[in-house]
């Protein structure tokens, strides 16, 4: 028995029943069903859930409705808002419409919904379209909102289903107003939401709300004028985005607050996927540690996923090994509590963060409070306000306890990239100009060599902090400032003393020197941190391919990685079966339209790409071949050839950063090389099984047919035999003629089983068991198994033992009970009539573990691996072994064991043979448990009649 | 086609004594084995041996039942089915090979009333023609109101069920006993009881017992049927009152009087 759910009282449902019965008045609300005493319920809310008007809901809600009349559902529409479509109309056709009442208002007439006349009517279901809607004054019950009308037909016991756009949730009001910059005053309180039994998403990808409402299919009421410009107004793309992440969401954190209640309810302990995801940034400092623990209880609060990130900058690649330990301390401590641990690299902590968080959905981001001068901050920007400004949607948490580390350090050079050019070259010079004023007005009393060697020091700043352009251009500025103002004649640049041109020469060679070697050192600093940054990502890779195990998780893997390095979209595919020209995308990230879209672009990068899968070299965008397009696409070349290709959209001029001739490509390119040897392994794999598969199902084709021919025609020639003796019935005593009709029903019914085993071994070898899966008990399919041998049980030692903590089981119920029977069938067969049989189920490690125990003479361990190879029939038929062909096994072609094991395979279980013990045989199969196990009705309480009346 | 008008307009003079059966099968050795048992067991038999003799013969000749092969050499038996459905109320039993268990339940849900798996006894096939029989004449409100006592007896052990009392004893060798049923358990068996010997399926169960919503959470049938024959039946793993139709759905014993 599967473990039920904790008993939930029932007597608030049943005093609500009695109120609302109350309320309605009708006598005959609780004769519900056949009058036993179940009903009394509150109606189910299903709620066809959008993300913006135009997806569908309605439409949707009048299929499912149609759909459940057509079965029999008493459906009654309430209200439903067609805005005269046609389409949407012609819905309505055939179901029951309950009438409008006309409400007078401030001198117009309105046609609304009467809840009352609803509940009179008591449909099974009710359909009322916006949930959101407001209630004209005036309209019957007085209620000023639908989703009260609602509320009050669920009380009457009364299932409703209804319609709403996400932008109507209350607690997202303000969101939506900042997305889409549109004031929703209609709301409905959360509460109903979460409260709702059923909650289908309606969705529609952007473009394709685009088409409808191009294609004048979306109804848009009094705001059509402002909303309709698909680029511009409410449906721009990028709002209709969000609201649909949005309704995403919320439909998610629904399912897994459900799924929560559910494992609450049932102690399940494993790690679901939720919702919401939190980021924590942790830096080697010694409070991160509480920084991360308070964002772990924030996590917990919020049922979310929890990922500790640490920023990697080209300052804090040099940590102290002090530090270092700090850090790895501190990410240890986080994996620990069960948060996810990321190393990124980039240049300004606050963006990478930020962008990191972007591209997980990331939805809060939890950081310390620095312990920094202010001053420091106003000179040099702080790293949480850069946070925040770049934060947009996403929400910063500060927390106290974190003190400026790495993390906040690393902010500093979020100046530099802007500063590289121009204003480099501006503050060099200005830096020179400071330095010319100072000679003339304060060191007008020193040596010129000495005046020289402070402008060199400039030249030397300048190249360490702007680089070799501007410190080039110092140079030749200090020059020529020193020649105009220090050196004689002043105040020209003619020079008197032939030995200052000397003095020139030095300066400016000096000058240049100390900026190559200056630029040098910081290109190799970046690129020591960019090979620190490929190292980060290809380790990563390699961590994440080792576990794949089919092309497809290779494929999405590979791809994660290269969108996250490159910010940008990458696909990877393989040369498809069909046509030698097609190509099988196996995974894409984000809009996958510049590859796999039709017209003459994406079709332009198809054919690059085949080119580079086919000539196994790299091709497009910053490559020498075809580099005009979009993409950069590397072939994955493994040991047997290129066996497929990764590409990745190269964003040109969207961040100086990536340079399709930089180390991004060396960085795509090692994750390009790992993918291809994960493949090539997985696709071996493959292909191995394949082939063992091919080679199996040859050899049971083979015995098949030489099997049938010999073993259908035993039990037909037992069949005829009697039956021609009792033809002539004149011979032949009661008894003989008893025993020959006897032999006729065990001969035919022997036959039955041959040709049931026949049939599934076809199946098995045709490859076409596609189990019709659903969910049973173990105690179900015993009972099914079992039924065909209830003869040849009775009178032998038999039981059955079933722990009451085996979880449901999802299997073919018409196909799986065979295994149960060929088991027993093979334990009656090979055990003598004193000897028990039984069997036992109980769950351990994640599966449900079945065993068919006997106590006969048991196998030999040689046996114990053979007895599920096609054909092998066990000692007690030693003798037909030997002489095939003569004499049938009893065991019908000895197909039996080997049916179980096709039949518990197709399950994705596992069949063994193992001693029993003290004596016997037993044959176990493991079934995986699956979840989520179903939801299960609420346990009630046995009551008999007698206490019933008292 | 004016069999709707035929169909409606039943012949008064009939002998009750002995039901018309039609069958609509194919294959002769068939026809001729079910003939020769039914004849004997005394019912009239009339026989086609197609789907288009079988759709006539089913509206000119009355039958009381019909037995329907669900593989017609000129049209799919579900066909048939719903062909007769349209137009008669007579009780259809269908007769199917193993491993069709997706056909049955199609059948079922097209309006036939039960399904006997070939190769199938005789004692299988007279049963299931009685239940049939005696569900056609409660609902054709021919007999005395639908009863509401239930007794079935199998390997010494009585099951009695009061609808109206809403009472449910076993009666054993150890003596008789009240059975304690949570009120949706006896929902479901009160349900099954009323159907007592027919076959249902879960869709059938589920959306009476559970409400329409219900109709796909065949775990809350599997759960309370698990419960139910843990209070009913000597060993659960071995049912006797609640019997699985696998692939298809739950049957109740037959009552002993049928």
């Amino acid at each position: 028995m599967p473990p039920s759910p904790e008993p939930i009282p029932r007597s608030d449902e049943i005093l609500n029943r009695f109120r609302s019965e109350g309320g309605v008045g009708g006598g005959d609300a609780h004769l519900v069903g056949d009058g036993s005493t179940t009903g009394g319920r509150r109606g189910r809310l299903k709620i066809f859930f959008g993300m913006s008007p135009g997806v569908g809901k309605t439409y949707a809600m009048l299929a499912a409705a149609r759909r459940l009349a057509g079965q029999g559902v008493d459906v009654a529409v309430g209200v439903v808002e067609t805005h005269g479509r046609a389409e949407t109309e012609q819905m309505l056709l055939g179901l029951d419409l309950l009438p409008l009442v006309e409400v007078a208002y401030e001198g117009s007439r309105f046609q609304v919904f009467d809840a009352d006349a609803a509940i009179r009517r008591k449909p099974d279901i009710l359909l009322i379209d916006e949930l959101a809607h407001s209630n004209v004054p005036g309209s019957p019950g007085g209620r000023p909102k639908r989703w009260q009308d609602v509320e009050f037909c669920l009380r009457a016991g009364i299932d409703v289903y209804t319609t709403l756009n996400v932008q109507h949730l209350e607690s997202i009001n303000d969101v939506v107003r900042q997305i889409t910059g549109v004031k929703v005053r209609e709301t409905i309180p959360d509460r109903v939401f979460e409260e709702a039994d059923e909650i289908e998403l309606v969705d529609l990808p952007v473009e394709s709300l685009h088409e409808r409402l191009r294609a004048g299919k979306v109804y848009l009421g009094e705001s059509a004028s402002r909303a309709v410009d698909p680029e511009d107004g409410f449906f721009r793309g990028g709002n209709l985005a969000a609201l649909r992440e949005l309704a995403l969401r919320r439909t998610a954190a629904w399912v897994d607050r459900q799924m929560h209640r559910y494992k609450q309810d049932r102690g399940i302990r494993a790690v679901w996927p939720a919702g919401e995801r939190i980021l924590v940034a942790v830096s080697p400092s010694p409070m991160s540690g509480k920084l991360v623990r308070a964002a772990r209880r924030m996590a917990a609060g919020l049922h979310a996923d929890l990922i500790a990130v640490y920023v990697e900058t080209p300052r804090t690649v040099h940590l102290s090994t002090q530090d270092r330990e700090r850090l790895e301390e501190n990410m240890r401590l986080a994996s620990a509590l069960g948060a996810t641990t990321e190393t990124i690299a980039g240049s300004n902590a606050a963006r990478e963060l930020i962008g990191f968080a972007r591209a997980r959905n990331v939805g809060k981001i939890v950081v310390g409070k620095t312990a920094r001068s202010r001053w420091r901050d106003v000179l040099l920007g702080s790293f949480v306000d850069t946070l925040i400004r770049l934060s947009e949607d996403i929400d910063i948490y500060v927390v106290r306890g974190d003190d400026d580390a790495s993390v906040a350090s690393a902010s500093r050079p979020v100046h530099v990239p802007e500063m590289r050019r121009w204003n480099g070259y501006a503050a060099s010079l200005a830096m020179v100009g400071l330095v010319t004023l100072l000679g003339i007005f304060v060191f007008h009393g020193f040596e010129l060599a000495n005046v020289a060697m402070i402008f060199l020091a400039v030249v030397v700043l300048a190249a360490l902090w702007f680089g070799r352009g501007p410190a080039v251009s110092a140079a030749v500025a200090a020059v020529a400032a020193f020649d105009f103002c220090f050196v004689a004649p002043r105040w020209t640049f003619a020079v008197s003393d032939i030995q200052y041109l000397l003095t020139f020469a030095v300066m400016l060679g000096v000058g240049l020197l100390v900026a190559t070697l200056a630029s040098r050192a910081r290109e190799m600093a970046r690129r020591a941190w960019a090979r620190e940054r490929t190292t980060a990502a290809q380790f990563a890779v390699a961590r994440d391919l080792a576990a794949a195990r089919d092309a497809g998780e290779v494929a999405s893997i590979a791809v994660r990685h290269a969108h996250d390095l490159m910010h940008s979209d990458a696909v990877l595919c393989r040369r498809a079966n069909s046509g030698e020209s097609a190509l099988e995308v196996l995974a894409a990230s984000g809009t996958p339209d510049w590859f796999e879209g039709s017209g003459s672009e994406p079709e332009r990068e198809r054919g690059v790409a085949r080119w580079a899968i086919d000539h196994g070299r790299a091709a497009g965008a910053g490559t020498q071949r075809l580099p005009s397009s979009a993409g950069h696409y590397i072939p994955l070349i493994a040991t047997a050839g290129t066996v497929g290709l990764l590409g990745v959209r190269i964003r040109r001029g969207a961040s100086p950063d990536i340079d399709p001739a930089s180390h991004d490509i060396a960085a795509i390119q090692a994750i390009a090389t790992q993918a291809a040897s994960a493949l090539e392994r997985v696709m071996l794999a493959e292909s191995q099984q394949a082939s063992q598969i091919a080679a199996e199902r040859e050899k049971l084709r083979n015995a098949l047919l030489s099997s049938v021919s010999h073993d259908l025609r035993t039990p037909l020639a037992g069949i005829a035999g009697a039956a021609s003796t009792l033809e002539q019935a004149g011979v032949l005593d009661a008894s003989t003629k008893t025993q020959l009709l006897r032999t006729i029903v065990e001969e035919s019914s022997r036959l039955n089983d041959i040709i049931a085993n026949l049939v599934f071994a076809t199946r098995l070898e045709s490859g076409a068991v596609d189990p019709r899966r659903e969910w049973t008990t173990v105690e179900e399919v015993v009972g099914v198994g079992l039924a065909r041998h209830r003869q040849a049980l009775t009178g032998r030692s038999f039981r059955v033992d079933i722990a009451d903590n085996v979880p449901m089981i999802k299997v073919d119920n018409a196909m799986f009970p065979q295994v149960i029977h060929n088991l027993i069938e093979n334990a009656l067969k090979y055990t003598p009539r004193d000897s028990s049989v039984g069997i036992t189920s109980w769950a351990s490690e994640g599966s449900v573990v079945v065993k068919v125990w006997d106590e006969g003479p048991g196998l030999s361990e040689d046996e114990s691996t053979k007895v599920f190879e096609r054909f092998y029939r066990g000692r007690s038929d030693a003798q037909s072994r030997s002489r095939t062909g003569t004499v049938a096994s009893p065991a019908g072609m000895g197909l039996g064991l080997t049916i179980c094991e096709g039949i518990v395979r197709a399950h994705g279980g596992r069949i063994w043979a193992e001693p029993n013990s003290p004596r016997g045989a037993s044959f176990l199969f493991s079934l995986p448990i699956e979840y989520p196990q179903p939801m299960m009705p609420t346990r009630e309480e046995a009551v008999s009649e007698s206490e019933r009346a008292s | 086609m004016s069999g709707s008008q035929l169909g409606r307009a039943q012949p008064l003079d009939r002998p009750v004594h002995m039901p018309l059966v039609l069958i609509i099968e194919d294959e002769e050795p068939i026809r001729r084995f079910l003939r020769a048992t039914l004849e004997a067991n005394h019912y009239r038999v009339k026989d086609a041996g197609n789907a288009s003799d079988g759709l006539l013969l089913a509206v000119t000749a009355y039958p009381d039942i019909i037995l329907l092969d669900l593989g017609l050499p000129d049209g799919d038996g579900l066909e048939v089915t719903r062909s007769i459905r349209k137009e008669l109320h007579v009780p259809i039993v269908v007769l199917s090979a193993r491993g069709q268990e997706t056909d049955k339940v199609v059948a079922l849900d097209a309006g036939a009333d039960d399904y006997l798996t070939k190769p199938f006894g005789v004692g299988e096939l007279l049963a299931r023609l009685r239940v049939a029989l005696r569900h056609a004449a409660q609902r054709g409100g021919r007999s005395t109101e639908p009863s509401t006592l239930y007794r079935s007896t199998i390997d010494g052990r009585s099951l009695a069920v009061d609808l109206d009392a809403r009472l449910v004893h076993m009666e054993e060798a150890g003596g008789k006993r009240e059975i304690r049923l949570t009120p949706m358990e006896f929902k479901l068996l009160a349900f099954l009881v009323k159907h007592a010997g027919k076959v249902l399926t879960h869709q059938m169960i589920l959306k009476d017992v559970w409400g329409p919503q219900h109709v796909n959470d065949v775990q809350y049938l599997r759960v309370y049927a698990g419960e139910l024959r843990k209070k009913l039946e000597a060993d659960p793993a071995q049912p006797r009152f609640v019997i699985t139709e696998p692939g298809v759905g739950y049957r109740l014993l037959a009552p002993d009087e049928l």
